[in-house]
């Protein structure tokens, strides 16, 4: 009696297919898995084999073997317990039918039978309607994020008894429906809001050129300043995730086991701010089962560096070839696992040791000790951050003005106009941003005039800013226009984009 | 006296860290040739040489290669200079407590031309910099020597300012003469070497020490005539520097700073002691009994050419850093506007960043 039932396993962010066969024959009673299993797969065998005794059935004293095919690919997790225990009830004949190949399942067991929540459900599902899959059997717990993928009926069981009498009879236990995806971001960020900014004028500028463009972004203050209040702002006006995003984010987050169970998907840009002691590895992702680093978890949200400086050298190096390539491949012995990373950079630093510099009465840091602390930024790394801006310590006045800030959704309003003439202009190019743009499309969108552009040498030159930020200097400026709804790039333009320079070209002596 | 500098050099690199030990036992023996051919019971019989010490100038006699070590030097293009030496600067012999030789690079300050000692704070602010960029630049205009530290801040500023227009400046280093510190000053060691001169008690390869800095601004303040103080705390090497100036007789001038700075206490302390306070580097040449009150030239302000805004904006520019916000509170410009004008000014070279998003004016002109 041979039965076969499909199933998905992940390897990196993406689902592939599992085909769970099974056979029951006579002879020696045993029960054997194969198929490139790891161990978690292996001990399967007891939860599968308990859980069928306490669901009422009764485990066949015959020579049972499992398969999972193909074999060339290890199988993590246990998400396969459930289409084990299907797939022997069906060889066993408890199932009165074949089951069809549009019907995958996947779900871990608990000793009473009863099927739980596993990780990674949401891109496992994608990758089964890409494939034309029409029935999802998933674990009741997991059934919400499930069905955000459409086009799919998504079955959400909590025990065996229900997953066998949904195959026998169709007996859908609950109707699981998907939540409108309008409305995604709305009254999400409770607390952080840009109106509760006080000052900060050239702050909350250079937050809006950055989110305007998603240039990544260097703040430099003094502790206490608000530099991170700043930084858990810039969600708040980015536009709000799209669909697409938020499933795509969602489903990083599924991988990770970060997506609280029962609830949907993720509504609000990431915002993710790991401490400074996080290793490499936590950044990038990685280890031995790889999962997804701190990077990944920022996708299209913002990874926000606080005290930059202190961590570790090789930590921000490894930053380098993703803020490049938008995605990490990780390669370890299991093979290569390649995690999207598009996310905007924002770092936070003090201007020297004791967070006084330029105010020599109170600065005691000497001149060695403030390059040190900025030598810690490598030059490749302050070169991608493309602007960088002071943060000021606000004195009381400011504090107790009552005059009303601007609120986020004001800001973002400007924002998505910016987003829009960029989607516009970039078209079929592949990018979306202004800091996406190569060198080849600088030249075609952000040209200047032969005035404007003989300043701009001239600026440079007595500045005594390197070459290597002249495209940087260019984006900005192209970023700024925008925001002006200039179809140019003027000289007003340029002349706040070299302010917001990044301190790479500043001697800090 | 028996001359004989390759013996002398051996005796140098008897003391590393305390090189004024040196002399007194060459005087006693006659020759320091003499102290190399003296066994143990003869060195100690020898004022200042104590049993240890003979015992270790015996040990280290034994692997000293007389001839091959001086050549080394010599190949290294380093002068060593003993005392007797004619090319010795006269105005360090004729201080107490100088050095018994000195390792040179370059040139050595000539005693024909006056000299003048520019010190002052290593953190200094860009005040302290502009000062010190203008009088070593005049100064050396005026053909002066000008000595200093090579250290951060002031002393560099006004060296490298001082090269752009004459040769005669001379750094005296707290470390052998064939290192470079602080690092970071690379190139205007170089510039020293190949333009100016190095100066250094000290033996080749002698790492810089806390200790060995005290030391080395009494050669400073010896080889001037006319110490210039531009930035100064209250306790700080320039202050020692000022002490043994004062102690060798030099005359003290100081640049004044505003009563409230922390970095200019040092400097106002020493005007109310009664030092010379000085404004511009016709002061120092008349201190150098060069140029009469009446002969001071009048110093013409640059014109520069300036828009409404960036006008505004320099007048509320200080050599204190200033940030953006606060000048655009005091200009009344909105934040753009401010930010444009500044890039501006940097552009026209009267305004630097000096921290991210501080200001400060770093030319004193007209605007027109």
């Amino acid at each position: 009696m041979f039965s076969s039932v499909m199933s998905f396993g992940i390897h990196g962010i993406e689902g592939f297919c599992v085909k769970v066969e099974a056979d029951i024959s006579d002879g020696m009673p045993m029960f054997e898995l194969v198929g490139y299993l790891s161990s978690e797969v292996r001990e399967a065998r007891e939860r599968v084999r308990t859980a069928l005794k306490n669901a009422g059935y009764v485990f066949p004293v015959k020579r049972i073997t499992l398969n999972l095919s193909p074999g060339n690919i290890r199988k993590q997790g246990t998400g396969y317990d459930l289409p084990m225990a299907i797939a022997i009830l069906c060889a066993m004949g408890e199932i009165n039918h074949e089951i069809s190949e549009d019907t995958v399942m996947f779900g871990e067991l608990m000793l009473n039978g009863e099927v739980s929540a596993i990780n990674g459900v949401l891109p496992m599902v994608i990758k089964a309607r890409s494939m034309g899959i029409k029935k999802c059997i998933v674990p009741h717990a997991n059934a919400k994020e499930a069905a955000m993928v459409e086009d799919v009926s998504i079955i959400g069981v909590c025990n065996i008894r229900e997953a066998v009498d949904y195959l026998n009879h169709d007996v859908v236990p609950e109707p699981i429906t998907a939540e409108s995806s309008a409305g995604m971001d709305n009254g999400s960020y409770k607390d952080t809001d840009l109106k509760y900014v006080k000052g900060q004028r050239i702050a909350r500028r250079a937050l809006e050129i950055a989110a305007s463009g998603m240039h990544n972004m260097l703040m430099i203050g003094a502790p206490g300043a608000g530099k991170s209040m700043l930084a858990k702002c810039i969600p708040t006006i980015l536009p709000p995730l799209t669909k697409e995003e938020a499933l795509e984010v969602s489903s990083i987050y599924s991988v990770a086991g970060l997506l609280g169970s029962g609830e949907g998907i993720l509504k609000e840009r990431p915002f993710v701010a790991p401490h400074h002691t996080v290793t490499d590895i936590a950044m990038t992702g990685g280890g031995m089962y790889p999962r997804p680093g701190n990077i990944s978890l920022a996708h299209r949200g913002v990874l926000f560096l606080d005290e930059m400086a202190e961590f570790s050298r090789y930590t921000l190096e490894v930053l380098r070839q993703p803020l490049e390539d938008r995605r990490i491949t990780v390669t370890r012995n299991g093979g290569s696992y390649v995690y999207p990373a598009d996310f905007m950079l924002v770092g936070a630093m003090n201007p020297c040791p004791c967070g006084a510099y330029p105010d020599l009465k109170r600065c005691t840091c000497t001149q060695t000790r403030r390059q040190r602390y900025f030598g810690k930024l490598s030059r490749p790394l302050l070169d991608r951050m493309d602007i960088c801006v002071q943060v000021e310590r606000l004195d009381y006045s400011h504090m107790l003005k009552e005059e009303a800030a601007e609120s986020s959704v004001e800001v973002r309003e400007r924002v998505l106009r910016v987003h829009k003439i960029q989607k516009e202009r970039f078209e079929g190019r592949g990018i979306l941003f202004n800091s996406q743009m190569n060198p080849e499309l600088l030249k075609e969108f952000a040209g200047l005039s032969k005035e404007v552009k003989d300043w701009f040498a001239k600026a440079l030159d007595s500045l005594m800013i390197s070459a290597r930020s002249y495209n940087k200097i260019i984006k900005i400026a192209r970023t700024i226009a925008d925001m002006e709804g200039e179809v140019n790039i003027g000289r007003e333009h340029i002349s706040e984009a070299l302010q917001f320079n990044s301190a790479g070209d500043i001697p800090f002596l | 006296m028996e001359k004989n500098i390759k013996y002398d050099y051996w005796w140098a690199g008897m003391e590393r860290y305390f090189p004024a030990r040196l002399k007194m036992p060459v005087m006693e023996a006659g020759s320091s040739k003499r102290l190399y051919e003296m066994d143990k019971e003869e060195l100690i019989n020898i004022e200042g040489i104590s049993t240890n010490y003979a015992e270790s100038i015996v040990e280290k006699r034994k692997r000293w290669d007389i001839d091959a070590e001086y050549e080394k030097l010599l190949s290294m293009g380093i002068d060593f200079i003993p005392f007797y030496d004619e090319r010795y600067p006269k105005r360090l012999i004729n201080t107490p407590g100088h050095p018994f030789a000195v390792f040179s690079m370059g040139k050595l300050p000539g005693d024909d031309k006056h000299s003048v000692a520019i010190i002052g704070a290593r953190n200094c602010s860009e005040y302290g910099r502009m000062q010190a960029q203008h009088f070593g630049t005049e100064l050396a205009g005026y053909g002066v020597n000008v000595i200093s530290g090579m250290a951060y801040g002031i002393d560099g500023v006004a060296q490298e300012a001082a090269l752009k227009v004459s040769d005669r400046v001379y750094g005296i280093l707290g470390c052998g003469v064939n290192i470079c510190y602080p690092a970071a000053n690379r190139r205007l060691y170089e510039l020293l070497k190949e333009k100016g001169g190095l100066l250094s008690e000290y033996g080749i390869y002698t790492k810089p020490r806390s200790c060995l800095f005290p030391p080395r601004n009494r050669i400073i303040s010896a080889l001037a005539q006319v110490v210039l103080v531009v930035e100064a705390r209250e306790m700080s090497g320039t202050m020692i520097t000022v002490d043994m100036a004062l102690e060798q007789g030099k005359e003290v001038a100081v640049v004044p700073g505003r009563v409230s700075d922390p970095l200019s206490t040092g400097c106002n302390k020493l005007i109310k002691q009664g030092a010379a306070a000085v404004t511009c580097a016709e002061d120092v040449m008349y201190m150098l009994d060069e140029l009469f009150e009446n002969n001071k030239k009048k110093s013409e302000k640059i014109r520069i050419k300036m828009e409404t805004d960036e006008k505004k904006v320099y007048s509320n520019l200080e050599p204190y850093a200033r940030s953006i916000g606060e000048i655009s509170d005091l200009t009344g410009l909105d934040i753009r506007r401010t930010i444009c004008a500044l890039v501006e000014l940097g552009i026209k070279g009267v305004a630097k960043e000096t921290g991210k998003g501080y200001y400060v004016r770093i030319m004193e002109c007209e605007p027109v």
